[in-house]
């Protein structure tokens, strides 16, 4: 138990340390704040690294300026190796959770799959980096369902040392092994190739019944919802569930999957570089005008 | 219910809170509900199979020990055997046999076919069918009285801490810890929180980091892969085996333990091992001796001739690889052992003597080699796939920097055990960590939960031998 106590306080003082990303998970209430204080009509980006790599705020801006909607206050929330489990919390949190100064439009940038309710979640990083002891009913209601996995979920929100393992373990691995992250994923492709046994069941049809509540969520707050399919090195399907969302409910969606096709505007298999995100900037301005007239000046 | 889930830490905080007010008898049957709600958290409908063991071998056992005939004896030894056997060949071999026949019947050129059950394994079948079966033979060759209450025997089939992957405990070692009042659990709780938290690294912080290795490079076409990374792949399987398997068994240990009860050693540090007969006192040390007293021995053992011991050998391992497994990798796995334990025996009385220490570090790295040969064909998919791998590691075996970080996460995670197994072995106690200054002691515990906290891989990975 002792043991314990001491991996917790020393990782509840060091664990910014660790990563950027822990960095900005901590810096993510400040952000909406800040944002919140700013004069309307306001903007909030809610993502993962698609976003922190493929937004670029000032493009934005100016995108945004030349399509006519002037002095827009934008922020960007983008917690690493998150999908819309993550963002609906954030979202509940930082975008509708605040007394005022909620945003005109909650855009997400999205990539292959983030946008389906995920098979495999953390919810021990769930519990301590994105909800609170308040969201424990809906959790339980809605996205956590086994005893193990709500035991999970509480350990991260009392213990840091919990939630932060997987990434002291990553960071130790990568001073000692050699291209550790390239090799971890190289394990992964390699499971993830092994052909199927003829009889397993068929995969199940995505489901988006977070993405739902997301968009009713927005709609309650009278706040637009964009969804932002944004370019990858090797492209995606949108399936037929998610497009008929769009058409049932008030969610836009802005489809940029073909916006960057040069390889030079990539970084990686899934991420933009800074060329790239300057392209998407200029792009995404003016259909998020289209999308959200209220963020011209009237 | 997994041992490294909090789900089973809550059951059984909440077994212990109870358990700790009552009294003995209350214990037992509160001990025997528990491990009904255990086993039925995987599938319910499978206790019927357990109580239906539990109830034939409790009445067997009766009828036994009244009976004074031997035929009328033998009758009712017959009936749990056929029960117990009946079980485990129609949920784990029936399709298997199935299919291989009608393989073999269709490549000679007979047409048949026959229906195939693809029925799901009953988790723990082969373990404590195995349990009772030795319970019912025990009582029948006179060796075991029969114990006239039925909470206790019951509690003795499905005792939960070992219930689903062992140690596959005696009647005589067990039945009379659940028949007498244990010690408070407080009593147990310093040896218990030991075994727990070795079995809990072995688990979390080797074998699941391991079990991503292996299923990458088990997952891949040999020919797509160097010889190299084949061969880390077999190393991270053995040692991802040892520690699934050990760390359930110490967990199981060390749940007993804080209960009052003391559960028997299933491993002694295996790969210390030099020779096929010493790799077997220490790996699986339940199931190796359960098969030598019932089989080996009921076949005729070491009696006879040399050619009846050695065929005894083979068809006692034959049966103990078939006993992990509907198939022939399984099968090819007891053979080889068994062939290892044949080629051995000749020079057996030689190896026992003391060997230099240059001699004992040779004798255990070229038998963890062979050991080795053992794994790949126990995890290869078939036994072509094992022929391939075998095929890539000794015609490229250039290490290509794949490889080689693989190794390097093989060898972080498994040294620190390695160097702890060889101070065990050295200070000959498997409890020697309890005998030494509170600073080292603390030592090795921090060292442990901060690798359990901060060292669990993202997935999480069911215990191997739950398959079996």
């Amino acid at each position: 138990m002792l043991a314990l106590l001491c991996v917790e306080v020393v990782l509840r003082f060091g664990a910014p340390a660790l990563s950027e990303d822990v960095r900005h998970v901590q810096a993510m209430p400040q952000i909406a704040k800040a944002l919140a204080k700013r004069p309307d009509p306001r903007v909030l980006f809610v993502g993962n690294s698609l976003t922190r790599r493929g937004i670029d705020e000032q493009s934005i801006s100016d995108g945004l300026e030349r399509a006519g909607a002037e002095n827009v206050s934008l922020a960007r929330l983008y917690p690493d190796d998150t999908r819309i489990l993550e963002w609906y919390y954030v979202a509940l949190h930082f975008a509708f959770g605040l007394d005022d100064g909620r945003p005109v439009a909650l855009v997400v940038p999205f990539g292959p799959g983030h946008l389906r309710d995920p098979a495999n979640k953390d919810p021990r990083r769930l519990g301590n980096s994105f909800t609170t002891w308040r969201d424990l009913g809906e959790l339980f209601h809605s996205d956590i369902h086994t005893l193990d996995d709500r035991a999970q979920l509480i350990a991260g929100q009392l213990s840091v040392a919990a939630a932060t393992g997987p990434r002291v373990r990553a960071r130790v691995l990568d001073k000692i092994v050699p291209n550790y992250r390239q090799v971890a994923r190289r394990y992964k492709t390699m499971t993830d190739a092994k052909p199927t046994e003829p009889s397993a069941p068929a995969p199940r049809s995505p489901k988006y019944g977070i993405l739902r509540r997301l968009s009713h969520l927005s709609e309650e707050n009278d706040t637009a919802l964009v969804l932002v399919a944004m370019p990858t090195r090797l492209g995606y399907e949108l399936d037929a569930d998610l497009r008929s969302i769009v058409e049932s409910t008030p969610t836009v969606l802005v489809d940029l999957r073909e916006a960057a096709p040069e390889p030079s505007l990539h970084l990686d298999a899934l991420h933009l570089n800074q060329k790239g995100s300057r392209r998407i900037g200029g792009v995404l301005g003016p259909l998020l005008v289209e999308a959200v007239p209220s963020l011209k000046a009237p | 219910m997994l041992f490294n889930s909090f789900e089973f830490w809550i059951f059984f905080a909440a077994v212990l809170v109870l358990y700790a007010r009552v009294g003995h008898a209350k214990q037992n049957v509160l001990l025997l509900l528990a491990s009904y709600v255990f086993y039925g958290s995987w599938d319910w409908r499978f206790l019927s199979l357990v109580l239906l063991s539990t109830v034939v071998d409790f009445v067997v056992a009766q009828k036994i020990e009244a009976n004074e005939t031997e035929g009328r004896r033998r009758l009712w030894l017959l009936l749990s055997m056929a029960t117990n056997l009946g079980l485990l060949g129609v949920f784990k071999y029936y399709d298997f046999f199935a299919v291989s026949l009608v393989e073999l019947l269709n490549a000679m050129g007979i047409g048949a076919s026959l229906p195939v059950m693809k029925v799901i394994l009953p988790v723990g079948i082969s373990f404590y069918t195995f349990q009772t079966m030795s319970y019912t033979i025990d009582v029948y060759r006179r060796r075991s009285k029969p114990t006239r209450s039925f909470v206790d025997f019951a509690l003795f089939v499905c005792f939960f801490p070992q219930l689903v992957a062992g140690p596959i405990e005696r009647a005589s070692d067990l039945l009379p810890q659940v028949q007498t009042p244990r010690p408070r659990w407080v009593e147990g709780l310093r040896e218990g929180s030991y075994h727990i938290v070795i079995g809990l690294f072995k688990k979390v912080v080797i074998a699941d980091n391991l079990a991503e290795i292996v299923d990458a490079v088990f997952a891949s076409d040999p020919s797509t892969i160097g010889g190299a990374t084949c061969l880390v792949g077999v190393y991270a399987f053995a040692f991802q085996i040892y520690a699934d398997f050990s760390g359930y068994s110490s967990m199981a240990q060390g749940v007993a333990k804080i209960l009052g009860f003391d559960l028997m050693f299933n491993f002694r540090m295996p790969y210390l091992a030099r020779d096929p007969s010493d790799f077997w006192r220490r790996w699986h040390i339940s199931l190796s001796g359960w098969l030598r007293d019932y089989l080996y021995i009921s076949l005729g053992g070491n009696r006879g001739s040399a050619w009846k011991m050695y065929r005894n050998l083979m068809l006692t391992m034959l049966l103990g690889g078939l006993w992990h497994g509907a198939g022939w990798t399984f099968i090819a796995w007891g053979a080889f052992h068994g062939a290892l334990l044949c080629a051995f025996r000749p020079f057996s009385g030689k190896s026992r003597a003391a060997p230099g220490r240059v001699r004992a570090v040779v004798s255990i790295v070229v038998f963890f080699h062979l050991v080795c040969v053992g794994w790949l064909l126990f995890r290869a998919p078939t036994i072509e796939y094992a022929a391939a791998m075998v095929a890539r590691i000794v015609t490229d075996l250039s290490p290509s920097s794949f490889a080689v970080s693989s190794m390097l996460l093989v060898s972080f995670f498994t040294t620190p055990l390695f160097l702890y197994e060889l101070w065990v072995e050295k200070k000959g106690n498997m409890l020697a960590l309890l005998e030494v200054s509170w600073p080292a002691r603390a030592a090795v515990y921090v060292y442990a939960t901060v690798m359990i906290v901060t060292f669990a891989p993202p997935s999480r990975h069911a215990f191997i031998y739950f398959q079996f």
